[in-house]
Order: C-alpha cells, then sequence, then structure tokens
C-alpha cells in the first residue's frame, strides 16, 4: 500500500510537506539509519532534511528527490565527523538474523563511498544514473564504488 | 541477479527493518519548520533600526528587506497551515524575557505591539521558566502540573511519551546529573515559547565533552504547555552531538560490555534510541550511571598517579604528554619575580624535571582521591635530596587538582602549603645560596638567576656536583 501511494506521489509529485512525509519518512529513516546505524541519528537526520526541503519547497521541481540528496548528504557529513572521531561503536542488534549482523559488520568496513553506493543500490534499489544524482558523482564512479564494495562484502561473507 | 545479490538485498532489509521511526515525527518535522519561521521572525525584529543611530536610508533598506521576508514567511506558513490552523503571525512582538540566570548579552528586543499580546506573551514566557525550572531542579511533579493532558510530546527528543512521565523523566536527569545552565525564554508567535539553555550532565563532563547548545520549544495555551519537544542533539548545525557523544561514544559500549541484558530495558527494542521512561528504566539508569562514573574514577585517578610518578621519575616528556591540549595551568611554584603565574607554555617541564632530577626532588607519599567528575586531588610532601640531608621535612600538605577529560589533564592547580615565597623558595634558596657562596662562591652566578634557580646546562651539572657534596658534607648531616 505504501509502495504505491509513492509511486502515486511520485507521477503527481508531492503537492505539499504532508504528502513527501507520508509517502517517504519510514523510507528516508531506513535508508539513513542503515547508513549509521543508530535510529536516534536516523530520525534527526531526516527530520531535519525536511525541515530543509520544506523551507525551499516552493523553489524545488523534484522535492523527493532534493530529500533524498539532502539525507544521504547529512549521513555522509555524520560518517566523516564519527571517522575523526574515531570511536564510534556500532550500536547492539540483538534481534537481527546472524547473516544480516554479519553485513552490519563489514559494511561498517567500507569506506563512506562504498557504503553509501552499496546501500543505494541494494535498500533503496536506485539506479547507477539516480544514485549519481544523489551522491553528486559521475556514474561510472558509482558503479566503481558499488564493484568495489561488493568484491569486500563477497570476500568477507563468503570466508 | 545471483544469490549473493539476494542475500545482500535480503539482509539489507532485516538491516533497516529494525529501524523504529517514530510515531511522533510529523510533529516533530512540524515543531522543526516553525522553529525556522520563529527564527526568521527574530531576526525580522532584530532588523528595526535604531532611529538614533542609523541613517535614513538604510533604515529604508533594512525595513524593505524585512518586508520582503516577512511575505516569504506568510507564503511558507500559509502554506504548512493549509488554511486551517491559525497562520503564524509574523507581526507577534517578540518579547524576550531572560530568564533569572540567563546569561549576559543575550539579544533583547524591546515590545512594540499590542499590549495584550506582550502580555500573553510574558505569561506564556513566565511558564515556560517554571517549566524549566522545575526541569533543574528534578521537580517532576511541578514540570508534570505545567502540562496540560493532552499535550504532544515529542518522544524521541524529550524522551517523555506522556506529561505523566513527568515524575520519572525528572529522576532521571537527577541520575544524569543534567544541569540546564543559562536559561533564556524567548516569546515567539502567538503561544510559542522558545526556551535556550546551555546543557551539561555528569556524563558529559566525566567524558569531556559538551557543553551543548539545546532548546525547548514549547506551545502554551490557557495557561499550560499543550507541545513539547526538546533539542539537545544539536551543536553548531552538527547532527547528534549530545547522543553520538554521551550515549554511543560514552556509556552504551560499557553498558555492552558490562551489563548486555540491561539495555533493551534502558533504551527499548534493541537497545537504541531515548532512554526509556519507565520505573525499571530508571532504576537501572541510576544504578549504572554512577558504575560507569566510578569506572572514570578509577581512570581519573590513574591519569593523577602516572603524573605523580612522571614528576618523581623526573620525566618531563611523560608530564607533558598527559596534558590536553592548551590545559589551565596554575602553579605556585611556576611564577615570576612579580608573583605572576607562569602559563602552560611557558613552563619548560623537560628542563624542570632535569632539575629536580640533580636536586633529587621526591614527591613523598603522594595520595589521590576523585572528588566531582573529572576532578582527582592529590596531597604529597614536598622533598629534595637538600632537605633530606637537613632533616628538613616541613613541606607537608601541597596540593594538585587536576581537571581531567577523556583521559588527559585539562587543568591543573598546585597549592604549596608554605606558600611559594615565605615558605619554600626563600628557604631552599637561602639554605642553598648560603652553602654555594661559602663553598663554591664563583658558580652562583650560574646557579642562581634573578628570581630562581638556573637550569642552563652548565647549571644543571654544577646542581648534580654540589647537590651531592652537599649531602655527603658535615652541613648537609
Amino acid at each position: 500500500m505504501e509502495a504505491m501511494r509513492r509511486v502515486s506521489v511520485k507521477q503527481r509529485g508531492p503537492q505539499t510537506i504532508e504528502d513527501l512525509f507520508h509517502a517517504e519518512y519510514n523510507g528516508m529513516v531506513r535508508l539513513a539509519y542503515t547508513l549509521v546505524n543508530n535510529n536516534a541519528e536516523a530520525e534527526e537526520i531526516v527530520q531535519d532534511s525536511f525541515a530543509e526541503v520544506h523551507r525551499r519547497f516552493d523553489e524545488l521541481r523534484q522535492p523527493g528527490a532534493y530529500l533524498r540528496t539532502t539525507v544521504v548528504l547529512r549521513c555522509r557529513s555524520l560518517l566523516r565527523r564519527r571517522r575523526v572521531m574515531e570511536r564510534h561503536a556500532p550500536e547492539p542488534l540483538e534481534q537481527l538474523p546472524a547473516s544480516a549482523c554479519e553485513l552490519w559488520d563489514v559494511l561498517n568496513k567500507l569506506d563512506e563511498d562504498q557504503r553509501v553506493a552499496v546501500v543505494l543500490r541494494y535498500l533503496g534499489q536506485y539506479r547507477a544514473s539516480e544514485i549519481a544524482e544523489i551522491m553528486d558523482m559521475p556514474a561510472a564512479t558509482v558503479r566503481s564504488h558499488v564493484r568495489r564494495g561488493l568484491a569486500i562484502l563477497r570476500k568477507e561473507l563468503e570466508q | 541477479m545471483s544469490r549473493f545479490d539476494d542475500r545482500l538485498e535480503q539482509d539489507m532489509q532485516h538491516i533497516a527493518d529494525t529501524a523504529t521511526p517514530s510515531s511522533t515525527a510529523w510533529e516533530a518535522i512540524q515543531t522543526r519548520i516553525a522553529e525556522q519561521a520563529d527564527h526568521t521572525e527574530l531576526e525580522i525584529t532584530m532588523l528595526k533600526p535604531n532611529p538614533k543611530t542609523e541613517p535614513a536610508v538604510p533604515v529604508r533598506m533594512l525595513m524593505a528587506a524585512a518586508a520582503a521576508i516577512l511575505l516569504v514567511v506568510v507564503g511558507l506558513v500559509a502554506l504548512l497551515n493549509d488554511g486551517e490552523e491559525q497562520s503564524l503571525r509574523v507581526t507577534e512582538t517578540d518579547t524576550t524575557v531572560p530568564a533569572t540566570t540567563a546569561a549576559p548579552g543575550t539579544t533583547s528586543v524591546p515590545a512594540t505591539s499590542e499590549p495584550s499580546s506582550a502580555s500573553a506573551g510574558a505569561t506564556a514566557v513566565a511558564l515556560a521558566e517554571e517549566f524549566i525550572s522545575a526541569r533543574a531542579a528534578y521537580d517532576g511533579d511541578a514540570a508534570r502540573a505545567l502540562v496540560a493532558d493532552d499535550a504532544t510530546i515529542v518522544q524521541a527528543f524529550e524522551w517523555a511519551t506522556s506529561p505523566d512521565d513527568y515524575p520519572l523523566l525528572s529522576d532521571l536527569e537527577r541520575a544524569h546529573g543534567m544541569r540546564f545552565l543559562d536559561p533564556t525564554c524567548t516569546a515567539g508567535s502567538p503561544g510559542r515559547v522558545r526556551c535556550t539553555y546551555t546543557l551539561e550532565s555528569d556524563l558529559t563532563v566525566a567524558l569531556g565533552v559538551g557543553p551543548y547548545d539545546a532548546s525547548f520549544p514549547l506551545e502554551v495555551e490557557d495557561g499550560l504547555i499543550t507541545h513539547i519537544t526538546h533539542n539537545r542533539t544539536t551543536d553548531g548545525g552538527q547532527v547528534g552531538n549530545y547522543f553520538h557523544d554521551v550515549y554511543r561514544l560514552g556509556i552504551v559500549p560499557w553498558l555492552v560490555a558490562n551489563h548486555p541484558e540491561d539495555l533493551s530495558l534502558m533504551r527499548g527494542q534493541v537497545g537504541v534510541g531515548p532512554p526509556l521512561i519507565t520505573a525499571e528504566s530508571v532504576a537501572l539508569w541510576e544504578q549504572h550511571i554512577p558504575e560507569f562514573l566510578a569506572s572514570f574514577e578509577a581512570a581519573d585517578l590513574a591519569i593523577a598517579e602516572d603524573f605523580i610518578t612522571a614528576r618523581n621519575a623526573h620525566d618531563g616528556e611523560a608530564v607533558l604528554a598527559l596534558f590536553a591540549d592548551d590545559p589551565f595551568v596554575r602553579d605556585d611554584l611556576r611564577r615570576d619575580v612579580n608573583g605572576e603565574f607562569a602559563g602552560f607554555d611557558e613552563i619548560d617541564y623537560v628542563s624542570s624535571g632535569e632539575f629536580d632530577r640533580v636536586t633529587g626532588v621526591e614527591l613523598v607519599d603522594p595520595t589521590c582521591e576523585a572528588g566531582s567528575p573529572g576532578r582527582v586531588r592529590c596531597t604529597y610532601t614536598w622533598a629534595n635530596a637538600w632537605t633530606r640531608a637537613l632533616g628538613d621535612d616541613r613541606y607537608t600538605g601541597n596540593s594538585f587538582v587536576f581537571d581531567i577529560a577523556d583521559g588527559r589533564i585539562e587543568s591543573l592547580t598546585h597549592t604549596f602549603a608554605q606558600g611559594p615565597v615565605d615558605g619554600f623558595e626563600d628557604h631552599i634558596s637561602e639554605v642553598t645560596l648560603l652553602w654555594v657562596q661559602a663553598n663554591h662562591p664563583e658558580d652562583v652566578p650560574t646557579m642562581f638567576n634573578d628570581s630562581s634557580f638556573a637550569q642552563s646546562a652548565e647549571s644543571l651539572a654544577l646542581w648534580e656536583t654540589y647537590t651531592a657534596e652537599f649531602a655527603a658534607s658535615p652541613a648537609g648531616n
């Protein structure tokens, strides 16, 4: 149902920030959560992003795309800040299946670009051209990040 | 798609499924949007020129700019409220009323609009101040009494889920040693108040992070607070500093290592999100925070003891390594001829360590104890080869007070019990000076400078030789 509503909104474009919220909020929190490993921070990022979209809503032709880019940018900013602090401890995920726990650990080992590209590809189901737009880099670079990220994941997960 | 791709997709969905979007997210977003509007209003109000000081043309330009921003804000607000709710009125007076402990220099804009509106704003501000005072006093019942029964509380930020949670929330905040410093409440659009304050807690102090800029955007109606959110998570535009520093980098890894079974009871679900406001959760926080802080005490005590060990090893490099960048130092024995304290950068710990070595300085019987979070006090007796030779043990009761954060000394105060001049330097200087004058007068200019003992290489070599000579001489025995 939510997927249908999302398609519908995408076709017409959200008329209000509330439409956009209903269409995108949960998906954006899931995406941000998978990138930053933390629910409270994921929600912070997404809510701040919605506030930013609201500020520019009238001038945006594709608020949904702008929202996704903003969320990913903010996630990347947080990941960079964590890297600087070099002490981030991912939160425990006792309820996950073992294979997902393993994936979680290995995702944390990928560099930021690889991680974002792989998550957008496999969780967000975005095409390379869409990821390129979100990450503000050429599609070929995105493919390279996905390929390298996958190689690491495959090596670590299939050991 | 390969099996590997399938697995990735499936496991990634599992991970994403553990995200728990809050049920009050829409209210939280609306609050943030409203805050943006409130901030814009404040900026507009601040653009009002002072007719006594501003020239005429800039005034008109500023007013035109303000009018343009007003139009934008009106448009945004109309879009937000879709014509159903009362629009945010950008003509609302800003009735900033600093709370009793407000920081000096807080922007305060005089009221200029209708008296009734100003009065309502002042009442709302007074209510908000009362609320934040109750929070600061950990008086949950008083805070509860100020909140409407059907108030909307944005749990992800305020931690409470209902007004009746406030007594427990206050207990939780007491357990954290949460401090609401320099609160200032400002009326925004009708019924809206924003209280800003500086947040620190026993946890932030122990971890050496913060303090943080925090705020309560509140809505007030009929004398009660009807909407509460709480931004304790942003600082300089960065997302989640408080949560990140205190929880992810601080107490959560410690809980995972020491009490993993309690984490889901304290933070819910898979151990993420704000602290739960249940009696069981609060009791666990009350139990574990002191344990966590005690673990810091042990680490802090170890740093203080390392300092004394390094001093007794006369290892200036090791002493320096214990300090944070740009620490505060106030040392009774590091003053110039005018009695002014030397700053950290002016103290040469390596040279003075070498001087201590050649004169046999020892900090005897050090005893350290932890005080408030991050603070350690050590007392000791000072001795060197000369005092030992003389049997002079008068230099007791001296102390170091350390403020330690993140494993480094951020502040050090050294108090010499007998006083630096009357009790120590004059006495030691006199003993040593008289002896050197009597036995090696030609070396006095090398060994002493205007204010104290010279620490040149040549001087140090002489001090090493003559300290041994003094200790072995009849004068020293």
